[in-house]
């Protein structure tokens, strides 16, 4: 039901599809005229990132301000199934419908600028990749409570969207920028997955799988319990005080 | 009991001001009794602001209180909140809370899930109230296209769906047309009659008085009174009213009318041009004599005197210090 509700909401298309196809577009123009492969791997895959981050971000993250807007957030909030078990299935649902994001990626990048991913390493691959969607899907729980609470959280959304991107290297490797900044980056669980993903198609970020995955699986578990802490004390706030209501 | 509440209190804490914050708190609920026995339609009546969707929100658990306690079926509506949710339903109704864009059958079914109605349970019980409700031959209809009354039948189907033991129903006929809400009224008290317990808030006291078993009046979030109907009528019983139409009441004239022996109540509802100036008292036919004295100079029409109504108990309770 979930994905019934998403795929009926014409402005879930912005981030599954408009927006990721903008990002591509840009940076297929902005790198694919460099010979050199690694650029084009970060245009095609950083475009299908920002489309798996934006649903998982705005559209799960803000999906709790949409219930409190259509007045269906005290509905349920009032059922039996926790709150935090019905975000689940918002965000698992939004994380799958992003990864339809990379297949767009990839398609335009073919057929708009006839460019291909660089030699994919299979097996590293597709366990970054699947490490990358439990990443995205771990801080996006953890980040969901924040916006019931203050409502101001969806003024700086969009801001903070594009913030994810620079300190997860999305479309250029974290290691170019300041320490202080890196140090910031790698509490996120994302860098370590996408460091690890890039370095499966072959760019020069090293190859220490097993480091990148055992780290960006540790903070994948405690952002999940971030998660679960956050928003038991997101509801009792939002009991205390009557804001479940208020648009 | 059903519902007991004890000294209930709920204080709203908000910020006012953007440089220069100041802290603002708002009682809600000043300190509220409640029992309600099970299989009783019992009616909350108070005006706008009186506290009563607070009540509500309190014991259907989507509000904690500042202090006090309630229990609903045993149940402490702070702490047991997962075993309490599974047996009560609530509806706030109106336009809001419904998916629109889902049809009224898919909106049904994902409620059902998230009370863990079994599938083959909810397969069988969705039709049903489709068709209890008269929403039969609609469910397939996308929720924006419903009227007013479909989605207030809606609201209903989906707090009926995991067969509550207590129904909590917060205005559930207001925006309705006449015969809309006398058709939903008459389906509440069926429900009562099969052994729900249902818990009723409203403004409009003839909807009180024509289903609810008992009432509580509240009013600046305390219970003003409390009891059946035909004895709150009681309360007025020996109270008849006068009532009429003038342009423009003076304060002052107002202050002379209101101390007067035998009256009770003087409330001055502003029209357009004119004000209704209705004046409980123990003694009409007195007063009346008096009024052409006691408004010298002033323009007024349309006296009337008639015996107090349940309306008038309500209102001179809510508009009294």
């Amino acid at each position: 039901m979930q994905l019934k509700l998403q795929v009926i909401n014409p402005f879930a298309y912005l981030g599954v599809a408009i927006y990721p196809l903008i990002m591509t577009v840009l940076a297929l123009f902005l790198l694919a005229p460099a010979s050199q492969p690694g650029r084009i791997a970060y245009a095609i895959l950083g475009g299908g990132l920002t489309g798996l981050w934006g649903t998982t971000y705005v559209d799960a993250g803000n999906g709790l301000n949409t219930e409190r807007w259509m007045g269906t957030l005290e509905q349920l909030m009032g059922c039996p199934t926790p709150l935090s078990v019905i975000m689940l299935g918002k965000v698992a649902t939004n994380v799958l419908l992003g990864v339809g994001a990379f297949g767009l990626s990839i398609g335009v990048a073919f057929i708009g600028f006839h460019r291909v991913l660089p030699a994919v390493d299979g097996g590293p691959f597709a366990v970054s990749f699947g490490l990358t969607i439990a990443a995205f899907f771990a801080v996006g729980m953890a980040l969901a409570p924040i916006f019931p609470l203050a409502r101001w959280s969806f003024t700086i959304a969009n801001g903070a969207e594009a913030l994810i991107y620079i300190l997860c290297g999305f479309m250029f490797p974290t290691t170019g920028l300041p320490a202080w900044v890196q140090a910031i980056s790698s509490l996120l669980p994302p860098t370590w997955t996408i460091r690890a993903l890039y370095a499966a198609t072959g760019q020069p970020v090293g190859r220490d799988y097993r480091q990148w995955w055992l780290t960006a699986s540790v903070l994948i578990g405690i952002y999940v319990v971030i998660a679960v802490v956050f928003f038991r004390f997101a509801e009792t706030r939002a009991r205390v005080s009557g804001q479940l209501a208020r648009a | 009991m059903a519902i007991e509440t004890h000294g209930l209190k709920k204080t709203y804490r908000s910020v006012r001001g953007f440089v220069r914050r100041t802290r603002v708190e708002n009682a809600a609920l000043a300190g509220i009794d409640l029992l309600v026995a099970p299989g009783e339609l019992f009616g909350v009546l108070g005006p706008n602001g009186a506290g009563k969707t607070t009540t509500v929100k309190i014991l259907t658990t989507l509000l904690i209180p500042t202090s006090g306690s309630a229990r609903v079926l045993g149940h402490d509506v702070v702490h047991d909140v997962n075993a309490l949710r599974r047996r009560i339903g609530f509806v706030f109704g109106g336009e809001r809370g419904l998916y629109t864009r889902l049809n009224g059958y898919d909106n049904l079914r994902y409620f059902a899930d998230l009370y863990r109605i079994p599938p083959d349970v909810s397969r069988r019980r969705i039709p049903e109230l489709l068709d209890r409700l008269d929403l039969k031959g609609r469910e397939r209809d996308r929720v924006e296209t419903y009227s007013r009354g479909m989605k207030q039948r809606l609201h209903l189907a989906r707090g009926l769906l995991n067969d509550p033991e207590v129904l909590f129903l917060d205005e559930p006929t207001i925006g309705l047309d006449p015969v809309g809400a006398r058709e939903l009224r008459i389906l509440v008290r069926s429900l009562v009659e099969s052994g729900k317990t249902v818990f009723l808030t409203t403004h409009y006291m003839f909807e009180a008085d024509e289903i609810c078993d008992r009432i509580a009046v509240i009013n600046k979030g305390v219970i003003v009174a409390e009891g059946t109907p035909a004895s709150l009528k009681q309360s007025v019983e020996d109270v008849g009213v006068v009532e009429f139409e003038v342009e423009g009441m003076p304060a002052a004239r107002a202050d002379v009318l209101r101390r007067l022996g035998g009256v009770t109540s003087l409330v001055i509802t502003d029209r357009e041009l004119t004000q209704v100036v209705t004046i409980h008292c123990t003694r009409p036919g007195e007063l009346v004599s008096q009024l052409s004295q006691l408004l010298e100079g002033l323009r007024f029409r349309e006296v009337a005197v008639r015996e107090a109504t349940l309306e008038d108990a309500y209102v001179r309770l809510v508009t009294s210090e």
